[in-house]
């Protein structure tokens, strides 16, 4: 009898465990992923923060540049105003369409940028260049790990949050799953490459 | 490549290794039970504290035969060495990853006072992969003698991660490859590799232990093998048990080793695969992992230190010490068996370019460094402490880590070159805190004397007159911190006896030596349990109370204390706080603080809103006030930016 009491209890304070333990877990995921989510915002803040500095330091080297640097400052005039808007009303799916746009195209400027660097070698191996674009990929880079970063978090939550035995957990407390970002390009991605001859 | 697919293999596989370690020990354990069980003098101890006076084959036939019992005995000890295994691992656990990085030689990278553009890189691919990680940055230590080309992850945690790179790494390694490797650091410590290790090593010990407490149980042999050498004279039967013991022993232990290294090899192929997964690209680590094969300099450590704690490096710290069996006991795969595993077509050629250096860069251009703006670099400016407007203040609302970064800047200026330079050097940080608790007194003096090393003594014995300003004093003690927190935790225990000592050396405690011994309590030695605010209602009214004192610019000004009091319960909208009668005592404060420190990230922001609005309810602030709710910030782990300075908004203290 209390044998069996002992048993009873042991295996009562197992299940508790595991249960505790699966709650928490769930919540370092969710809390993970959220947090994720915002490093997006801190990095996209970040090179906005940036681009006016590059632009000044880019602005002796590349005088005959004139207007790839003034497309990237209204470029980048433009992605503030939108991740701006985008926090006020994050739910609003306009608003964070233009914020993508905004940021694809901010991309793809600077990516132009690093171009037209390329075809200046002397330019390249000066040292306040290579730092300059040393920043601008880091940024660049950053900006996508964040993203990535956000995606993976939340795959981990989703995975977790679905498979046996926290399933039962994610039920009981309502862990709601999390949305995966999409590409920005996302149609460009489906649409076939074009081919010319 | 699959790269979670490969995660997920590697994770299976290190549970079987663990099941089989788990086999070890109970077979183990099973094999010194037979084997004691032949000892007479052993199995009459047996018989009487087991069986309690029956004959041994009475009970035998009674508990299910020697199968079953031989089975449950080889449990008991089982557990026993488990148990024992948990508090050697909970024993060695202590310390975090900084005091490793240290002690192998490691520089903490600051960034400001980065030297060259590949110092600066190598940061910002470990933000990059802490992004991609979903981690917060650790520190970063570079190992400046070491030209081998490694890297390795320490601490527990991921909070007190840091991650340690070598300087031939640094000059070898491309941006790419950084990133790899970088990652597969980050992949050991979210996977809790270090804690895994440390624990399949103290189970090891416990292991050996038991082998040591068998041979002790022998009659005659007094547990020392000298003298059973030498004293006593044993029968044959003795000299076979003692063999076999030590057979098992050595056996035992030899396999744990092999099962420890076979745990370490599947860390790694989760860790490269964990690399992959973080910069979505193979080239990354395989083309570091290609650049070992084909540098000559290798992987190889020249610190014994660093040659020890081999299992945490990116690639093999040092040859294997028993040749035979290299290939069983290397803690790292080898690196084709690596590069197959995350680039299945790799023919086995290098490209030529990977048996180059990488070119070396120049250094960092100051308008660039100049125009970082990181969030980092934001709260390292945040450091400083600034003196209030009462237009920044007015929009109360605003208690977050916004700041102009000027003012940093305009406050790093006036502090002296040379204190800037002690605080930047991780020895000579330790005596800035110090400095700023020091009051002039001969018992001070000579605890300082007896404390320090003589060298050290005399660099600071310049300074104890100098009166560091008021302004300077945060700010020099944020810069010292990073110094402070790599110390050992027996190292910051004796630092903090001293601190309060000094303290106390003239029996009275003022706000300025208050301040900086809890921030230094507070930074070595954090608590972790959460509580609710309404719990800490005492405390409250304590910090609140503390502030609507010291903010009266005329004294005995009943009317304003109570209003500003007022003021600060009404914005954090909280009921049963009471005005103190008068100042509380300092201890109490802290112990308020200590107490409030455990609340959520947002109460405290509450509970910061409420003392800011006790500031502003008088439209003056005073230098002691801001003081006061910067250090209140920072002791709550809610470091506040300094309110920007306007000159004429600047009033002494009373």
């Amino acid at each position: 009898m209390f044998l069996a009491l002992i048993i009873i209890s042991a295996i009562l304070a197992g299940l508790t465990m595991l249960l505790v333990s699966l709650y928490n877990r769930l919540i370092v995921l969710r809390n993970r992923s959220k947090n994720a989510f915002a490093q997006i915002e801190v990095q996209l803040k970040r090179r906005h923060d940036l681009i006016p500095n590059l632009v000044e330091v880019a602005k002796g080297y590349l005088k005959h540049e004139r207007e790839t640097l003034t497309e990237i400052t209204d470029l980048r005039n433009t992605a503030v105003r939108n991740l701006q808007q985008a926090g006020e009303n994050p739910e609003d799916a306009e608003v964070m369409g233009r914020l993508n746009t905004s940021e694809s195209q901010l991309q793809g400027a600077l990516s132009r940028f690093n171009l037209v660097v390329e075809a200046y070698p002397e330019l390249k191996a000066s040292t306040s260049m290579m730092a300059l674009s040393e920043e601008i990929s880091s940024t660049e880079n950053k900006v996508a790990f964040a993203r990535q970063g956000y995606n993976d978090a939340v795959t981990m939550y989703n995975t977790t949050r679905e498979s046996f035995p926290a399933s039962v957990v994610s039920d009981m407390f309502h862990f709601k799953p999390a949305q995966l970002l999409e590409f920005e390009d996302h149609e460009q991605i489906q649409a076939p490459p074009k081919v010319s001859f | 490549m699959d790269f979670f697919q490969q995660q997920d293999n590697a994770r299976r596989r290190t549970r079987w290794l663990l099941l089989y370690f788990i086999l070890l020990v109970f077979v183990v354990s099973l094999c010194y039970w037979f084997i004691l069980g032949m000892i007479p003098f052993v199995s009459s101890f047996c018989h009487i504290y087991f069986f309690s006076g029956d004959n041994m084959a009475g009970t035998l036939s009674r508990t299910g035969g020697p199968v079953l019992h031989a089975l449950m005995a080889a449990t008991v000890i089982s557990a026993v060495v488990f148990l024992f295994s948990f508090f050697n691992y909970i024993s060695c656990r202590r310390g975090g990853g900084a005091g490793i990085a240290e002690s192998v030689g490691g520089q903490l990278l600051n960034r400001e006072i980065l030297t060259t553009l590949s110092e600066k890189q190598l940061l910002n691919v470990v933000e990059e992969m802490a992004l991609a990680a979903g981690m917060a940055v650790p520190p970063v230590y570079l190992l400046r003698e070491e030209q081998g080309l490694n890297a390795f992850a320490a601490g527990n945690t991921p909070d007190e991660a840091v991650i340690g790179i070598t300087q031939g790494a640094l000059d070898h390694f491309t941006r790419k490859e950084l990133q790899g490797v970088i990652g597969h650091e980050f992949s050991h410590i979210l996977n809790g590799d270090m804690r895994l290790n440390m624990r399949l090593v103290a189970m090891a010990g416990a292991l050996s232990g038991l082998s040591q407490l068998g041979t002790a149980c022998l009659p005659g042999t007094n547990s020392s093998r000298a003298k059973f050498r030498t004293l006593s004279k044993p029968g044959p039967t003795v000299f076979f048990i003692y063999l076999l013991l030590m057979l098992v022993g050595v056996g035992g232990n030899f396999a744990s080793m092999l099962l420890k290294a076979a745990v370490s090899r599947q860390r790694e192929f989760l860790a490269d695969a964990g690399a992959v997964q973080f910069t979505r690209d193979s080239d990354t680590i395989g083309g570091a992992l290609k650049r070992l094969l084909a540098q000559s300099s290798g992987t190889f450590m020249r610190s014994e230190k660093a040659r020890e704690m081999g299992f945490m490096m990116f690639g093999a710290a040092g040859r294997e010490k028993f040749k035979l069996f290299s290939a069983a006991l290397a803690d790292h795969p080898p690196l084709e068996q690596r590069i197959l595993a995350i680039d299945p077509a790799w023919d086995g050629t290098l490209d030529a370019w990977l048996f180059e250096k990488r070119k070396q860069t120049g250094p960092v251009s100051s308008a660039i460094s100049g125009a970082d703006t990181s969030v980092r670099k934001q709260t390292v400016l945040a450091a400083a402490v600034g003196i209030a407007t009462s237009t920044a203040l007015r929009d109360g609302a605003d208690t977050d880590r916004k700041m102009d970064p000027k003012v940093g800047r305009l406050l790093k200026q006036g502090i002296p070159q040379e204190l800037l330079s002690l605080a930047g050097e991780s020895c000579t940080a330790r005596l800035l805190p110090l400095l700023l608790i020091f009051e002039e007194s001969e018992k001070s003096r000579t605890l300082l004397r007896n404390y320090l090393p003589q060298e050290m003594f005399r660099l600071l014995k310049k300074w104890l007159e100098y009166d560091i300003p008021e302004a300077q004093r945060l700010p020099l003690f944020d810069l010292a911190m990073p110094a402070l927190r790599s110390m050992s935790p027996r190292q910051s225990e004796e630092y903090l006896t001293l601190a309060g000592r000094l303290v106390d050396a003239d029996g009275r405690i003022e706000l300025r030596e208050w301040v900086f011994l809890s921030l230094l309590r507070k930074r070595l030695a954090p608590d972790i349990r959460i509580m609710k605010l309404m719990n800490g209602r005492d405390a409250v009214s304590c910090l609140l109370s503390t502030l609507a004192i010291a903010g009266q610019v005329q004294e005995k000004n009943a009317g304003g204390i109570a209003e500003s009091f007022a003021a600060g319960v009404q914005a954090m909208g909280i009921q049963g706080v009471k005005l103190l009668p008068r100042m509380p005592e300092y201890s109490t404060l802290e112990r308020a603080l200590y107490t409030l420190a455990r609340l959520k990230p947002a109460t405290k922001k509450r509970l910061l809103q409420g003392c800011r609005q006790v500031i502003v309810a008088d439209r003056q602030i005073t230098v002691r006030e801001a003081e006061l709710f910067r250090t209140f910030g920072s002791l709550l782990d809610a470091p506040m930016a300094p309110f920007s300075i306007l000159p004429n908004a600047v009033r002494p203290a009373p």
